[in-house]
């Protein structure tokens, strides 16, 4: 047996190496794709995003709301603008994802109590910019106000300890478990790369299988197996095996060791997960070469499988607050598993035996390759489907 | 005056020879028509939810005093929280979480109640669940909306304990008002948000799959389908030809993906029809272009159904609106202005969710028409290498 996989495996070697989609799909896409995600994001979470700023008051105190703004992490101001419209008309043409307006009299207004009103506005077409500034603008619409009632409580008499219990009387310090630093890249990657990685496995067993039909040479991929089903697929998987894991631990390298993602669980067991879901994603794409002996069909099925198994993961906008018909279709898609895996070992990091009833979830896609070897076995003995 | 007919006439039996192909053509068809048609309505339907409300989250009250029952009380009333488990320890709090049950933890220490009775600052934390950038979002946000508006509360109450009348009290307390306005997409929604992102990348990429699945199988097929009577001087008809046979149906699709499910589906669509179609010519034109110069260079059907499925997730980071364009690297944002996407993108999302003139969307405009030019040549070009390599 173990002769037949290793020729079947050397064939498929000499295969991979003389028509260069094989490597271009699979490591000339995965290192682009490292190096697109590691450079494009290597700022982390997004910093100092272009706001606006409307002065109708030009005063001492306007002019130190605008100044304090642009000191926060996530907000600089880009622009003065001399009124709404012209600021409306900037975050139109997507130059500004938020604007302040401060209105005429507004410092005369605060001395005589007259409680005047600055306006936020923020252009919630662009989620991400606006939910990041956002945060700024309800910070800098908490500080403003106490600012101006520290001095008016100075000029009472009171001292600063007093102050801070009558102007900040509750203090809440927020906890992001797993992420402290709130490190985007890691909240996206670790679900991006595999999502992807297992499109590529798809794609490449769909059409390393399928091109075998197509051209007709299926019968001598048999012959080199000796007859042998079960030798035909696994030797001609084993490389593929070899080589997506070594793509996959390239990844687990970047992330966790040169980019310090957070890994507050096992490393190693996270590894054995990994694994799992390689060969599980490997299987998949045997079987819909199995229910669609046609090679374009069986690769447009990989494509619309793979691409929607990112957003079944959930890990953009979570499963719960999709139609339940959709949550229900979440458990075909191993992702979903390995996502919630990835979150509950790498930010949770919750211990081998809360994490393990994962794997199985994922593993059992492993056999449905079995479903299909009948008629997929038929396929490559009489080549009986049309060839594209 | 002659020759013109005869290029139109060339012209002419081009379309007809692409469009018999496409619908000849399986998989052309899966592509342009079924995905181009099922997709737009999918991800619609997935992302129906638009936005998270009342994300379940777990209070460890160890104070139980009035002023921590009342600010739980408020928490549970926004529309971003719940307050789902009411724990007695933070063991409890924290299995739920781990278990997924509670995506946040809010903790209140014994002494709340006392130290705001004695005029003290009070402490309270928040745990967030990071797993997905959008309960975060819920979580913070909602639990630092009701600590704003519990603050006001306690503070009215402490400079009334001052001496302080009612309305000098309530001038202290906000000696300056705000207000916060959404625009564009008021419900701060998922969807409002990527929907018109996915409905560009969904035509750009089915156009894209299609005609490079054609130009595989005319190599394959050891044919380039170009009328005997066409010269190699000429070859622009045929490129005319094919690009308005693509034309043709890409302008139904969009007018379907675009126009359509946006008012179908409750999507944001303040834009004006005719901005659209301003936007729309160009792109398609440009599309078409851009996938008939890379078609060229493949060799079978399949080879760019294999290579380039993963791409769609870079022009979508790169297209400026899902990551902020602001923070987007040089290198990268040079690399974006070869995709029709990213200035189909930009343009869509100020004409169609933001309501903008096309005068304020007059860079991506020109942009898609500089790239039709540009592409329209080069796949002239990579047509004439083709042949020569047949």
């Amino acid at each position: 047996m173990f002769r037949k996989i290793r020729e079947v495996a050397v064939r498929e070697v000499q295969r991979i190496f003389r028509n260069p989609v094989y490597l271009v799909a699979t490591v000339g896409m995965m290192t682009f794709i490292y190096v697109f995600f590691f450079s494009f994001l290597s700022e982390g979470t997004p910093q100092s995003l272009p706001i606006g700023v409307v002065d109708y008051d030009h005063s001492s105190i306007s002019r130190r709301l605008a100044r304090e703004l642009n000191a926060t992490p996530f907000a600089e101001v880009k622009r003065h603008y001399s009124d709404f419209a012209e600021a409306r008309d900037a975050m139109q043409r997507g130059e500004i994802y938020a604007f302040m307006v401060i209105p005429e009299k507004f410092y005369a207004d605060i001395l005589a109590f007259q409680q005047p009103k600055i306006s936020y506005y923020m252009n919630q077409a662009y989620l991400m910019g606006a939910s990041l500034t956002m945060k700024e603008l309800i910070t800098m619409a908490n500080l403003a106000p106490a600012a101006v009632q520290r001095e008016l409580l100075r000029a009472r008499g009171y001292n600063d300890n007093a102050i801070m219990g009558l102007i900040q009387p509750i203090v809440l310090d927020s906890h992001l478990i797993g992420n402290p630093y709130m490190n985007y890249p890691a909240y996206l990657l670790t679900t991006v790369f595999p999502g992807i990685l297992g499109l590529i496995i798809l794609l490449t067993t769909t059409y390393s299988m399928g091109v075998e039909l197509k051209h007709k040479t299926s019968r001598q991929w048999l012959k080199t197996a000796r007859k042998s089903y079960f030798a035909a697929i696994f030797g001609k998987m084993l490389p593929y095996t070899i080589l997506y894991l070594i793509l996959e631990l390239a990844g687990i390298i970047l992330m966790f060791l040169v980019f310090k993602f957070p890994m507050e669980g096992n490393l190693a067991f996270y590894m054995l997960g990994s694994i799992i879901y390689i060969i599980t994603m490997q299987c998949i794409g045997v079987f819909f070469i199995g229910i669609a002996p046609v090679i374009s069909t069986a690769i447009s099925l990989s494509v619309l499988y793979g691409i929607l198994a990112l957003t079944m993961s959930g890990f953009t906008f979570p499963l719960e607050y999709m139609p339940p018909a959709i949550q229900g279709l979440s458990i075909l898609f191993p992702l979903r598993s390995f996502y919630l895996f990835t979150v509950d070992t790498t930010l949770f990091g919750l211990s081998i035996a809360q994490t393990a009833k994962y794997l199985p979830m994922i593993a059992v896609f492993m056999f449905l390759p079995f479903i299909t070897s009948k008629r997929l076995l038929k396929a490559l003995i009489h080549q009986n489907y049309p060839a594209i | 005056m002659n020759r013109f007919i005869k290029s139109l006439h060339d012209i002419w039996y081009v379309v007809n020879l692409e469009i018999y192909r496409i619908f000849h053509d399986k998989s052309a068809i899966l592509i342009f028509f079924i995905a181009g048609i099922i997709y737009p309505i999918l991800y619609s339907y997935i992302y129906v939810g638009d936005n998270l409300t009342d994300v379940p989250v777990a209070v460890v009250d160890t104070d139980l005093s009035t002023d921590s029952k009342r600010f739980v009380r408020k928490l549970d009333a926004t529309p971003e929280v719940k307050v789902a488990y009411r724990c007695a320890n933070m063991e409890d709090a924290q299995r739920l979480f781990e278990q997924h049950k509670v995506h946040g933890i809010l903790y209140i220490p014994n002494d709340y109640g006392n130290r705001l009775a004695s005029l003290e600052q009070a402490y309270m934390s928040l745990f967030c669940d990071m797993g997905s950038f959008l309960y975060y979002r819920a979580v913070y946000m909602g639990t630092n909306m009701v600590m704003l508006d519990d603050m006001r509360h306690i503070e009215l109450r402490r400079y009334s304990a001052l001496g302080m009348t009612d309305g000098q009290a309530q001038q202290m307390v906000m000696p300056i008002r705000n207000e916060s306005v959404d625009l564009f997409s008021p419900s701060q929604g998922f969807r409002s948000f990527l929907l018109p992102i996915f409905l560009i990348l969904i035509l750009h990429q089915t156009l894209f799959f299609g005609v490079t699945t054609l130009c595989g199988t005319a190599y394959e097929d050891g044919r380039h389908y170009i009328p005997s009577f066409i010269k190699r001087d000429s070859i622009y008809r045929v490129v005319i030809g094919r690009g308005l046979a693509y034309f043709i149906i890409y302008t139904a699709l969009s007018i379907y993906g675009l126009i359509m499910i946006p008012r179908l589906f409750g999507l944001p669509h303040i834009g004006g029809i005719g901005s659209l179609i301003t936007l729309i010519v160009p792109f398609i034109l440009a599309t078409t272009f851009f996938s008939m110069t890379i078609g060229a260079f493949f060799r079978s059907r399949e080879a760019a159904l294999v290579l380039f499925p993963a791409f769609s997730i870079i022009l979508l980071f790169v297209s400026g609106i899902a990551w902020p364009e602001s923070n987007i690297p040089m290198f990268w944002k040079a690399f974006s202005l070869l995709f029709p996407s990213t200035f189909a993108i930009q343009g869509f999302v100020g004409i169609n969710t933001m309501g903008a003139s096309i005068l304020q969307v007059a860079p991506q405009i020109i942009g898609l028409w500089v790239q039709a030019g540009i592409y329209f040549m080069l796949s002239c070009l990579s047509l004439r290498w083709t042949i020569k390599r047949l």
